[in-house]
């Protein structure tokens, strides 16, 4: 009990701690980045909670999913600003991350997860970490193309969000094509079988071809209207993988029911 | 080209969506095993191949082959995995004496192993069990209707139970003294009762004797650890316990398994190289 209300109290106070960074990053306050920081360790904090109560890595339910994708966020928003000079996209990062402690709040807190023999595998923390990497990239991605479909077509301000969106997806896509592939590595020593058409795994299929078209046309002028449409199915895809095989009992994934 | 790739992909997208919508009896997952399915992914492989050969041969374009030939490796591999592969389960009692040397197809028909299999010993370790405690909702609980579902509670570190309003149940109160092992049940003082919920497998293991003229083996499988054995792979897929111990084995046979290894990590080089090389650095910025 003990146990679970730290959990919840934790939960809480990184989601609001997330928030009040996005809302600071908005205002153009300078302190965003302390308090995302310290979102940031009370997220560290609720993992190690998990890690000790489940007696495992914690990637084993939908709740502890979002608390490792929650913890992912801010430390991706380094690879963007290194890279990219993208210092000016934090705001976007913390805004993620609040939506998905949000998430993680009102979600059953199994503390008591066991993991079961076909999850005790070298391929599972990579996996599941690879994905949630990814996940969380895609999403700042999309939420960057969403300001961009709000602003003038013609105005500098279009052209810095698609150019940021494209080079997060840039980012993101060889994090989710490893967990793509390391699935199917892992599923071949596990089942004997790489590929069986799962919901799931057929999902996050679609899902990764909706990016690799995204990449596509970004390459080539002709095409490159088309790179919007390919990232909106890629996203609703992901969004469908991600929460509705997991969530609605009529498509839950056989091979994957431990991640509900 | 790009333009056709991309066409392709978008039909392979269309029919993988109609075959990702589970239906009760899994009647979608013919979508896979069409020939239109199967027409488009060769389509697709060829363009690859036809991609890789327009791009030319310089160094500097290794990411490019690396990522599409990959594919293509990762196609060839399965389609001769799906025309070669065989595959088959094996029920098996646990004791040696049983040596089998058939094994039972997915459509129910028996296939002959070059070799022979028996299982010799068999352990299965469990987690500790996590109670469920139920409170009584009348005075005098007569039934299991009289109680109610107040959370779960997992036995700490050294085996005692901390239950909430009570305090804590010492470890031998759990233990039956005969066996040691946890109790099914336990009835508190105030009424309360604490029920262990079902016991979740940390790990099981099979050691199987294998043998094929005079090449003899003995070796562990676990799930996850499959056993190599004469071109076989042997995989622990589940076990039972009644009416006697014995478990379900999984052998397979598959020419195309390195041509998809092997593919699946030209794709996650080629991948990376090909995303993260350095671009206009500050174009976003």
């Amino acid at each position: 009990m003990t146990l679970e209300l730290t959990t919840r109290t934790l939960s809480i106070a990184a989601a609001v701690g997330y928030g009040v960074s996005w809302i600071l990053s908005l205002r153009g306050r300078r302190g965003w980045t302390y308090v995302m920081g310290l979102a940031w360790v009370l997220n560290l904090m609720l993992f190690a909670a998990n890690w000790v109560a489940a007696g495992a890595p914690p990637f084993g339910n939908m709740y502890h999913v979002h608390v490792v994708l929650a913890l992912c966020v801010p430390l991706l928003y380094a690879i963007p600003v290194r890279r990219e000079g993208m210092d000016w996209a934090g705001g976007y990062f913390a805004f993620f991350a609040a939506l998905v402690m949000v998430g993680a709040c009102f979600m059953d807190h199994h503390v008591h997860w066991r993991r079961m023999p076909a999850l005790q595998s070298p391929w599972f923390v990579p996996h599941v970490f690879t994905y949630m990497i990814s996940y969380g990239l895609m999403a700042v991605a999309f939420v960057m193309t969403v300001v961009k479909w709000c602003r003038r077509k013609d105005s500098t301000m279009h052209l810095r969000y698609e150019q940021a969106a494209s080079q997060i997806i840039r980012i993101g896509f060889p994090f989710m094509t490893f967990g793509l592939f390391s699935g199917a590595l892992w599923a071949e020593e596990a089942w004997g079988v790489y590929w069986s058409w799962d919901p799931k795994e057929t999902w996050s299929l679609i899902t990764w071809c909706g990016y690799l078209a995204f990449l596509h046309c970004r390459c080539d002028k002709r095409l490159r209207p088309w790179a919007d449409a390919a990232q909106l199915v890629g996203f609703l895809a992901l969004l469908w993988t991600f929460f509705l095989v997991n969530l609605m009992p009529r498509l839950s994934s056989v091979l994957h029911s431990y991640a509900t | 080209m790009m333009r056709l790739m991309l066409i392709l992909l978008m039909a392979l997208g269309v029919l993988m969506a109609a075959g990702g919508i589970p239906l009760e009896d899994d009647a979608q997952l013919a979508v896979f095993r069409t020939p239109v399915f199967i027409g488009l992914m060769a389509g697709f492989g060829l363009l690859l191949i036809v991609a890789c050969a327009r791009y030319g041969r310089r160094l500097k374009r290794i990411p490019f082959w690396l990522a599409h030939f990959g594919v293509v490796l990762m196609l060839f591999g399965a389609g001769l995995g799906y025309r070669t592969a065989v595959k088959g389960n094996l029920t098996l009692p646990v004791g040696g004496w049983h040596k089998v040397d058939r094994a039972m197809r997915a459509d129910g028909s028996s296939m002959d192993l070059d070799f022979k299999v028996s299982v010799t010993e068999f352990d299965v370790v469990f987690y500790d069990p996590v109670y469920r405690l139920y409170k009584p909702t009348v005075a005098e609980p007569e039934t299991g209707e009289d109680y109610a579902h107040h959370g779960d509670i997992a036995p700490a570190g050294d085996g005692s139970l901390n239950v909430a309003g009570y305090g804590p149940v010492e470890p031998d109160r759990l233990r039956d003294p005969s066996t040691d092992d946890w109790l099914p049940q336990l009835a508190l003082e105030n009424g309360w009762i604490l029920q262990a919920g079902e016991r979740t497998p940390r790990k099981f293991v099979a050691t199987v004797a294998l043998a094929r003229g005079d090449a003899r083996r003995t070796e562990d499988v676990m799930v996850n650890h499959p056993v190599s054995f004469k071109g076989w792979r042997i995989y622990l897929m589940s076990y039972a316990m009644s009416p006697s111990p014995h478990v379900y084995l999984l052998v397979r046979r598959d020419p195309g398994r390195i041509f998809v290894i092997y593919g699946i990590w030209c794709v996650l080089i080629g991948t990376a190289l090909l995303c993260w090389r350095k671009g206009r650095k500050g174009a976003a910025a």
